[in-house]
């Protein structure tokens, strides 16, 4: 099989599905046969996991970010008592 | 409405932490009305919107058209699913519409699989720029121009090639990491 198969490119393209049918079929044969291309193709799709949990750690902590400041600026005195009346003796 | 949803995902994409604030500010007391009403607390209430606001990301950043209703309802909707989720709700006693129940949480946000987090952070300590890279592209949706200039490479060109090496970089250490978890675990 050719070196350009290993490519991050086409197999990125692979698992958005956005290649032709026949590519994608060429890529799914190539799969069942060579377990070293699997092997690729799997952890190119874990990267994808990784970094989209990455992405979302990432962005929680700047929503806590965001949480503090809105109820500790003083200027957002209204949006914390709308928040107080609500659940009243909890804050 | 997709006209501001494609202006809210624009502003999400280069002033992401001001847009939040705004849609934090404009959305969460009705979502702390919403768990207050159905016995959660404060801190549920947090939590979750907190949640739904990273799901309603997600969508919004990868096909603003999608999503049909105003931000404010559709966070709502969110939270519902995340209620039911939590407590294990019947839904019987959550009302929601019929373009509600049709809201989709992505698998792998309730329960991302151990290994997942794991790499995560191995990968963080591994290639810190690599990751802040891919997560600006993947994740953030940036424009490789974007990500050219803050980058400091030449070019989309340029910015391109580097984006595919990393994930090529990352992608071996993957692969690397498997086979030795592989053996460790035969």
């Amino acid at each position: 099989m050719s070196s350009f198969m290993y490519d991050t490119k086409i197999i990125e393209n692979y698992l958005s599905g956005r290649l032709t049918a026949q590519e994608q079929d060429a890529i799914a044969a190539t799969l069942l046969k060579d377990p070293h291309f699997q092997q690729t193709v799997e952890a190119q799709q874990q990267t994808y996991d990784a970094i989209t949990y990455f992405g979302r750690r990432a962005l929680k902590k700047e929503l806590k970010r965001v949480e503090k400041r809105l109820f500790s600026r003083p200027d957002k005195i209204t949006f914390q008592q709308k928040i107080k009346k609500i659940f009243g003796y909890e804050c | 409405m997709s006209y501001s949803l494609n202006t809210l995902a624009e502003s999400l994409r280069y002033d992401r932490e001001a847009t939040f604030e705004k849609l934090y500010e404009q959305s969460f007391p009705t979502v702390a009305n919403l768990v207050f009403s159905l016995g959660g607390s404060r801190a549920d209430a947090q939590d979750m919107f907190q949640d739904a606001l990273i799901i309603f990301y997600e969508k919004v950043m990868e096909k603003p058209d999608l999503i049909t209703s105003s931000v404010h309802s559709y966070v709502l909707g969110i939270v519902k699913h995340l209620w039911i989720r939590k407590y294990h709700n019947d839904r019987k006693f959550i009302s929601m519409s019929a373009w509600e129940s049709e809201i989709t949480i992505p698998a792998d946000f309730y329960e991302p699989k151990e290994s997942v987090f794991h790499l995560a952070d191995y990968l963080a300590m591994a290639g810190k720029k690599c990751m802040a890279l891919l997560e600006a592209f993947y994740y953030k949706k940036k424009s490789l121009k974007e990500i050219a200039a803050s980058f400091g490479f030449s070019g989309i060109r340029s910015a391109t090639s580097q984006k595919f090496k990393c994930l090529e970089k990352v992608r071996k250490q993957v692969k690397e990491k498997n086979l030795t978890y592989e053996q460790l675990h035969v």
